[in-house]
């Protein structure tokens, strides 16, 4: 289950309809992460520009400025004729340049209001799971928190990671928590499990995940809550100090 | 079964309403089923054999219904240029009229973004107890995003599972149905799942995606499977189950004053 578990829904998510704001930016954003993510295979062809832009509900040209940006990314290349289309390159360093430029463009507050805002869904999430998770979602959770254990590459670790969460936000009984999750991985999971995957001592957070469900499946509402808090304050201590070896230029 | 708002219903008339509501539903997923097995019927069957978009268009679209997604998914292997494969549509269901839109799912196991749904309940219990089974009430991240009940019965091919056809009701479209009956009710009354969770409710104290927790849930249920099949009633303390037969769902009912206590 470790690697081929990326729910179907992170894939619909990245063709859902976009919300009327920063459009080219937006498309060209979701498609990068979801190439540099590995959502979308190497070599693989993306839909056409028509297809892309009816299910992103914007019209052809933004589809076109968006592709023509991730062109310049080297994140697609682009054939003429018959057979062709674009065609996504998985980039070779894993997406570390993409995140360098992205932390390169964000303040420490911006940063810090991200945690906090990630720690609410999620502490939420924790909370109300332990009060309405059945033996199902318990066992379906404890499952999904191992997965990235086993989990060999840093992608699989991040979509272990993904896909725990997003579980838990819906073991929450919540629609409302599990899309603010399902947002929110697709605006800074990248920014969050790269920089945790390469900080953090092996096994951390399949260790928390596994103390996080101990928690749900005793009904311990407040002891998972804090226990979600602390995983997603490990998280963004990673992010802080990538943050900061890049402002200080010895990661540029 | 005739509904008049005054009359007063029992838990045991709540679940007979739950089982009518429920086999209209089923009954439509049989023609479904019907359509799809008869396309199956070629050697060595392709996509391009199933074509059940029409059906699942007009059950979407049926404002008697109000599904809010209806397709197939197929199991592993059993077409030939494709070893996964789903075919779902969804649509708002109080949109007028609904515009049901193919979901997009990736079914190339080989991609990173693939799930592989025969662990996923709507798919594993078809498979593994040969029936029609009610999954939820979830948070159907798959699909439609919110709470929901999805329908699911297994789809046969030269006696052997060939996958299942479903659908999905927001949970939502349930309670709307079932206010009524409810209501009429006297005592506090619940209709939960096979997990004791809530999936509507009169009783102020649960809402919709509750679990019903200190109640011997699932010795009634245990109760109803001895019984095979017959409605039995069982009491506990100041609340009475009443299955809804053939399904996964129950009724609870608070018992009234003279009958607690056992």
């Amino acid at each position: 289950m470790a690697d081929s578990s990326l729910a179907l829904g992170a894939y619909a998510a990245v063709f859902a309809p976009l919300e009327a704001q920063g459009r080219a930016d937006a498309v060209a954003r979701r498609l990068g992460e979801a190439i540099t993510l590995g959502l979308l295979p190497d070599g693989s062809p993306l839909p056409s520009e028509s297809d892309l832009a009816d299910r992103f509900g914007v019209a052809t040209v933004t589809v076109r400025e968006a592709l023509g940006a991730l062109r310049q990314d080297n994140l697609i290349r682009t054939r003429r004729g018959r057979g062709g289309g674009s065609f996504v390159c998985t980039p070779a360093d894993g997406g570390q340049q993409a995140l360098v430029a992205r932390l390169g463009r964000m303040g420490l507050g911006e940063l810090r209001d991200l945690a906090d805002h990630y720690a609410a869904i999620c502490g939420m999430s924790a909370q109300l799971a332990a009060l309405r998770a059945d033996a199902e979602d318990v066992r379906r959770l404890r499952g999904l928190g191992a997965a990235g254990r086993e989990a060999l590459t840093g992608t699989a670790r991040w979509r272990a990671e993904g896909n725990f969460h997003l579980e838990l936000a819906a073991a929450a009984q919540s629609a409302r928590l599990t899309r603010e999750e399902m947002a929110l991985q697709s605006e800074v999971g990248m920014l969050l499990w790269h920089a945790h995957a390469q900080a953090e001592p092996d096994g951390q957070s399949a260790d928390r995940h596994t103390e996080l469900v101990d928690r749900i499946a005793a009904g311990d509402a407040g002891g998972a809550r804090h226990s979600a808090e602390s995983h997603v304050e490990e998280m963004f201590s990673a992010v802080r100090a990538l943050h900061r070896q890049v402002w200080t230029g010895r990661l540029m | 079964m005739s509904t008049n708002p005054s009359a007063h219903l029992d838990g045991g008339d709540v679940a007979r309403l739950v089982g009518d509501l429920c086999a209209g539903l089923f009954a439509d997923l049989d023609g479904i089923a019907a359509e799809a097995e008869e396309q199956l019927v070629v050697a060595s069957p392709r996509r391009s054999d199933l074509a059940i978009e029409a059906r699942c268009h007009a059950l979407l679209t049926d404002p008697a219904r109000k599904v809010a997604g209806a397709g197939v998914v197929m199991a592993p292997d059993v077409l030939a240029d494709a070893p996964y494969w789903l075919e779902w549509w969804t649509a708002n269901p109080d949109a007028a009229p609904p515009s049901p839109r193919r979901l997009a799912a990736e079914t190339d196991p080989r991609a990173v973004g693939f799930r592989d749904y025969t662990t996923l309940p709507w798919y594993a219990v078809p498979l593994a107890t040969g029936a029609a089974h009610i999954t939820g009430p979830y948070v159907d991240y798959l699909c439609t995003d919110q709470q929901t009940l999805t329908f699911t019965r297994p789809l046969w091919r030269e006696g052997a599972f060939a996958g299942v056809v479903g659908f999905d009701l927001l949970v939502r479209t349930f309670e709307e149905r079932m206010f009524g009956p409810l209501e009429q009710v006297r005592r506090a009354c619940a209709v939960i799942n096979r997990a004791g969770r809530v999936v509507t409710s009169s009783d102020l104290r649960w809402v919709t995606g509750d679990l019903i927790r200190g109640l011997p849930v699932e010795r009634w249920w245990a109760a109803t499977e001895e019984a095979k099949e017959q409605a039995t009633e069982e009491a506990h303390g100041e609340w009475e189950f009443s299955p809804c037969p053939g399904l996964p769902l129950g009724v609870i009912t608070a018992l009234p004053p003279s009958r607690r206590g056992r």
